[in-house]
C-alpha cells in the first residue's frame, strides 16, 4: 500500500508516449501520471495493458471528463458503477473531473461548458458532488474550467461560487492555474483577487497547460503550448500558499517528443520548488520540547 | 433564447454575449468531433474530404450528438447515423460500408475483454464453443476490405457480398479474415451459441453445402486455424456432470 503523501510534479499520460512510459523512459522523471479514466474504462486490447505497465512504475492520479456535474440529467448508473470499479482498481488518493456540465436532454457534446454562477447552481453541483463521492465511495476534487463567456446573470464570482461550492460540497479543489490565467486574459478577472477568495486548505492539486491564440486576442485553453510565464507566476504563487500539493504539466495538442516534455517537466519544478521554499520560509518547522517524567 | 425559456436577467445576459464567443464553443465540440471521426474512421473521412466531413459531423451534432460519455463511441454513433442519412443522396454506397469496416477495426482494438469469461473445455459436438470475446463478424454489399490502407487512395471497391472475420491476435493487432459462405454461416451459428454440431449443420443449409466428409474436413481445417490465431478458445464448460 502507497502511503507516501503524493507531491512533486507530474505528466498527463497520453498515447502519444505511452509506449516509453511503460518501458520506463520517465523513470526518475516524474513523480505521478495523470490519467482520464473514460479513456480506458469499458475498454480492452493493448492501452490497458500497456497502463498497468505504467502503473507498475508510477503513480497514478485520475482525472475525469464527462461527469458533467453541472448539467440537470440525472448522474449516469452505469458510468458511475464502471468509474468506481476502475478507481478501486488502481486506488488514487482522490478522483477529479470539472465544474462544468457536457450536455443535458440525454446529448453529450463532450466539452467543459460552463456553468452559471448563481446560488441555485451552486447548490445543484454541490449535491451533485455529494452524491458522487457516496457512489465512488472516494474524495473528489473538482477543476475551475477556462470559459469563454458566462452563462446567464451572475450572482457572485467565478471563485465565490468556486469557493461556496467546494464548502458546500465538503469536497477538494483541483486548482487549474492556467485555466485561471485564461480566464484572467479573456475576462479580465484579477486574479490576486481571485486566488484570495479561493479557501486554499481545499486544494489538492495543481494543474499548469499552455494556451494557444484564437480571433481577437482571445485565448483558448487547448493545452497545445509550453506553459505560460504568467502561468509559473501563478504556480509559484500558489504553492508558496498552499504548500507541496501534486502539480501536473497538461499536454493534449502538439504533443512534443517524451524527452522534450520531460524537460518541461524540469522547469515546471523548478518553479515548484521555489514555491515550496518560499512556503518552507513561512511556515518553519515547529520545536517539539520533550519533557521527562 | 426566450423560446427556450431563458428570462429576464439570464436573457439579457446572455444576448449581450458577442456570437463569436458561442461560435467559439461550436467550434470546439465540432473539432472533437471531427477529430475522433478522423481517427477511427480515416479513409472514410479523407474520401469525403474536410469540408464535407465537417458538414456531415455538423448534421450528426444536430440531429443526434452523443449519448456515450466515452468519446470514442462517438466513431460508432456517427457510422450508426451515416449509415441512414447517407443511404439516400449523392454519396457513393459503398462508403458506409468502408465506415462500418474502418469501425470494425476501431471497435475490435478497444473491445473489452469480459471478466465473466466461461470455464472452457476441449471442443465437443453437442457443446457451444467460446470465441475470443473482441471478435466481430461483418458482412458488406462490397469488397472494401480489398482497398488499400492509404489514405489518399482513390480507388472503388468492387460489388460483391464480402464477410469479414475481424479479431485481436496475441499483441494486441486488430486482423482480419476473409470467410467463405460456409465459415461466415458458420461463425454466426457459432457467435449465436449454437452447439458446435447443430451450427454445422444449419451453416451448411445456409451455405447450400452437402454435409459430407469433405465439408467436415474443411470445418476442422477452419477450426484449427482459428483455435491458432486465438480466436476459438474452446467448448463452453460441461456443468451437468
Amino acid at each position: 500500500m502507497r502511503t507516501r503523501k503524493l507531491a512533486g510534479v507530474g505528466v498527463g499520460l497520453r498515447w502519444a508516449f505511452l509506449d516509453e512510459a511503460a518501458y520506463g523512459l520517465a523513470d526518475g522523471r516524474v513523480e505521478f501520471f495523470e490519467i482520464s479514466p473514460e479513456n480506458y474504462m469499458r475498454r480492452g486490447g493493448y492501452y490497458p495493458a500497456a497502463l498497468e505497465q505504467v502503473a507498475d512504475r508510477h503513480r497514478i492520479v485520475t482525472h475525469g471528463l464527462m461527469m458533467s456535474l453541472g448539467s440537470t440529467d440525472p448522474l449516469n448508473d452505469a458510468y458511475f458503477r464502471e468509474l468506481r470499479r476502475w478507481l478501486d482498481r488502481f486506488d488514487p488518493p482522490w478522483h477529479s473531473d470539472h465544474l462544468c456540465f457536457s450536455g443535458v436532454d440525454g446529448a453529450l457534446l463532450h466539452d467543459l461548458l460552463p456553468i452559471p454562477f448563481t446560488r441555485s447552481m451552486a447548490s445543484h453541483v454541490a449535491a451533485r458532488i455529494r452524491e458522487a463521492q457516496d457512489r465512488l465511495q472516494r474524495p473528489l476534487a473538482v477543476e475551475n474550467v477556462s470559459y469563454y463567456l458566462e452563462l446567464g446573470h451572475a450572482e457572485m464570482s467565478e471563485a465565490q461560487f468556486i469557493a461556496e461550492v467546494i464548502e458546500r460540497a465538503d469536497c477538494s479543489l483541483l486548482l487549474d492555474v492556467n485555466n485561471l490565467d485564461v480566464n484572467a486574459t479573456n475576462h479580465g478577472i484579477d486574479v490576486r483577487r481571485w486566488l484570495d477568495e479561493i479557501p486554499m486548505d481545499r486544494v489538492v492539486e495543481i494543474h499548469v497547460a499552455g494556451p494557444e491564440p484564437w480571433d481577437q486576442g482571445l485565448l483558448l485553453d487547448t493545452h497545445g503550448a509550453p506553459v505560460r510565464p504568467s502561468v509559473h507566476a501563478l504556480l509559484e504563487e500558489v504553492v508558496a500558499r498552499t504548500g507541496p500539493v501534486p502539480v501536473l504539466l497538461e499536454r493534449d495538442n502538439n504533443i512534443p517528443p517524451l524527452h522534450d516534455l520531460l524537460a518541461e517537466v524540469d522547469i515546471v519544478d523548478r518553479t515548484y520548488q521555489r514555491a515550496l521554499r518560499r512556503w518552507q520560509a513561512a511556515h518553519p518547522p515547529t520545536e517539539v520540547s520533550h519533557v521527562l517524567p | 433564447m426566450a423560446a427556450s425559456g431563458v428570462q429576464g436577467e439570464d436573457l439579457r445576459a446572455m444576448t449581450a454575449i458577442p456570437p463569436e464567443r458561442w461560435l467559439v464553443y461550436r467550434r470546439l465540440v465540432l473539432n472533437r468531433f471531427v477529430e475522433i471521426v478522423e481517427t477511427g474512421l480515416p479513409r472514410t473521412a479523407s474520401k469525403l474530404g474536410r469540408e464535407r466531413l465537417a458538414g456531415e459531423v455538423t448534421r450528426f451534432i444536430d440531429q443526434r450528438a452523443s449519448q456515450s460519455p466515452y468519446l470514442r463511441d462517438i466513431v460508432a454513433e456517427f457510422v450508426a447515423w451515416a449509415s441512414q442519412a447517407w443511404s439516400e443522396g449523392p454519396l457513393p454506397r459503398w462508403l458506409i460500408d468502408l465506415a462500418r469496416h474502418e469501425l470494425l477495426g476501431f471497435e475490435v482494438s478497444s473491445l473489452p475483454e469480459e471478466p465473466d469469461v466461461p470455464v472452457i473445455d476441449d471442443l465437443a459436438i453437442g457443446r457451444p464453443v467460446v470465441l475470443q470475446q473482441a471478435a466481430r463478424l461483418a458482412k458488406y454489399e462490397y469488397a472494401v476490405h480489398d482497398l488499400p490502407d492509404d489514405v489518399t487512395d482513390r480507388s472503388e471497391p468492387a460489388c460483391g457480398p464480402t464477410a469479414i472475420l475481424a479479431y485481436r491476435d496475441r499483441a494486441h493487432r486488430v486482423r482480419f479474415l476473409k470467410l467463405d459462405p460456409l465459415a461466415a454461416a458458420l461463425i454466426e451459428e457459432l457467435m449465436s451459441g449454437a452447439p458446435l454440431g447443430e451450427a454445422i449443420r444449419r451453416a451448411c443449409e445456409q451455405a447450400h453445402v452437402d454435409l459430407n466428409d469433405a465439408v467436415l474436413s474443411d470445418v476442422a481445417v477452419l477450426l484449427a486455424d482459428l483455435a491458432d490465431r486465438s480466436v476459438l478458445r474452446g467448448a463452453v464448460h460441461r456443468t451437468d456432470s
